[in-house]
């Protein structure tokens, strides 16, 4: 098990109808071999690349050195989205192809990540908090129930109480995570 | 005066409908439409008859207050409104508006970034400002103050203001930036006359719950230097604009379409296939 960093990022994750865990650790630990990076690919409002996890991510790098993003995986039975992006950007104003060996389908931002490492941890989100934007201080467990599925998160300076027998509820179980690396997220296109 | 609900809420469909796809890049997070009205009634009666200058408004109240007044279905109305905001789509989307519904000589936008000084002809111009600024949950209201002192560089000594920003129990940041915006206030020698906590909902997918006050502010008085001082924003407030380490990059959001006149390139359309019983 590793510990709770006091920041991190953490992102619910399906693996599609037809490729499992392993093929999708396989085909992204190849992109990283080839090109160095890889990216993750997301959508929605919440963890907006540049309003969010960038500036999350420089202030982490500042105090702990590092910012990581902790994955839970879960099964989906989405299709996958074909279409890939072509160009990504971490400005939204100098757009840049994406480099060749790196696929990202149907999403408009992605994480830009180190290896991804198969480890686990538990996370007892009521100890934990949103750490940026204007839901800054939002209990997790209210933040992550509902639409949203991920957040920069922070560790809360006041955690909430749970009886003892319900406190697996609030536990999401991680199972991979990767160190975020410079420009951390972008958008794509 | 008897409300025609009915009449309101076709004219702000018209007024939501224009409004651009709102970018999170910039903290665009557009008004819901009840509190719209109410925002837009609140205004009409407070600022009757004055000349309104607002600093960015992606949530589209100026134009709601000019539409809703042309039909006659407002208590008062604002002589004249000027719209400045960074985003060409913004200020198109209210320009043509107006032309479209012959209310051009009540309305009028035009591109600023707050970065850069306010031009002359805006400054000590105007009779009451309005933001509804980037709420700096992270920066402690950096963008807010950047925002809040280009409306007062924008009006006359005796003046009024309308501020909205983040206010909501669960949310500590909302208060401090409240401190911080009404000390900014108090030094350019404006009071609260009338505050609206908890008034607005936004369209926020990931915190619908989050509501933001109106804070209505006066300032009573005969004596200004009136000498031009307006100065671009420092590097350093720039660097830390939208948020702490979230610095503002960009000078204008340009508008690939003009304002709609030109196809948009979001859609691509798939041929009917024919068989051959066509
Ligand atoms: C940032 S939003 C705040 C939230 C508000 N509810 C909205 O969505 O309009 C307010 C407006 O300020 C504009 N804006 C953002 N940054 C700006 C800048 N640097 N200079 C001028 N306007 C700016 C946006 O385009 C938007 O229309």
């Amino acid at each position: 098990m590793i510990d709770i960093p006091e920041r991190f990022i953490f992102m619910k994750v399906g693996n599609h109808a037809g490729e499992s865990w392993e093929d999708i650790l396989k085909r992204k630990r190849k992109e990283f071999e080839e090109t160095g990076m890889t990216f993750w690919g997301y959508g929605g409002g919440a963890c907006h690349p540049i309003s969010q996890v960038q500036p999350f991510a420089r202030l982490s790098l500042k105090e702990q050195g590092g910012i990581l993003l902790v994955m839970e995986p879960v099964d989906s039975r989405a299709d996958p989205d074909i279409v890939p992006a072509r160009e990504y950007s971490s400005d939204g104003i100098e757009w840049v192809p994406i480099p060749k060996g790196i696929t990202v389908t149907g999403s408009r931002h992605a994480l830009v990540l180190d290896e991804i490492k198969p480890g686990s941890l538990d996370l007892p989100l009521n100890e934990l908090e949103v750490g940026i934007g204007p839901s800054t201080g939002k209990a997790a467990e209210t933040y992550l129930k509902g639409r949203t599925d991920k957040g920069c998160l922070v560790k809360s300076s006041k955690p909430r109480k749970v009886e003892e027998g319900e406190k697996y509820k609030l536990v999401r179980k991680v199972g991979f995570t990767a160190e975020l690396r410079d420009p951390f997220a972008v958008l794509l296109r | 005066m008897s409300v025609d609900f009915r009449a309101c809420l076709y004219a702000l469909s018209d007024v939501i409908i224009n409004r651009p796809k709102p970018l999170r890049h910039f903290d665009q997070i557009y008004m819901k439409l009840p509190d719209m009205l109410l925002q837009a009634e609140l205004i009409s009666r407070w600022f009757d008859g004055k000349s309104v200058l607002f600093i960015g408004d992606g949530d589209a109240i100026g134009l709601a207050v000019t539409h809703l007044a042309a039909l006659e279905l407002l208590p008062g109305r604002p002589q004249h409104i000027t719209v400045l905001d960074f985003d060409e789509r913004v200020v198109n989307s209210v320009n043509r508006f107006a032309e479209d519904y012959g209310e051009s000589d009540w309305i009028r936008a035009s591109l600023y970034n707050v970065a850069d000084a306010l031009p002359k002809d805006f400054w000590h111009a105007a009779n009451a400002f309005y933001t509804n600024p980037p709420w700096g949950a992270s920066n402690n209201g950096s963008s807010v103050k950047a925002f809040i002192e280009r409306g007062i560089e924008g009006v006359q000594a005796d003046a009024l203001g309308c501020i909205v920003i983040g206010d909501h129990p669960s949310y500590q940041w909302t208060h401090e930036v409240q401190v911080a915006t009404q000390n900014i206030l108090l030094e350019a020698g404006f009071r609260v006359a009338e505050m609206l906590p908890e008034f607005h909902r936004y369209h926020l997918d990931d915190d619908p719950e989050l509501t933001s006050c109106s804070l209505i502010v006066q300032r009573q008085t005969d004596t200004l230097d009136d000498s031009y001082t307006s100065r671009p924003l420092s590097a350093e407030h720039k660097a830390n604009f939208y948020g702490s380490n979230s610095p503002l990059l960009v000078q204008y959001v340009r508008d690939p379409t003009n304002g709609g006149k030109l196809a948009s390139r979001d859609v691509t359309l798939e041929r009917l296939e024919t068989t051959n019983n066509d």
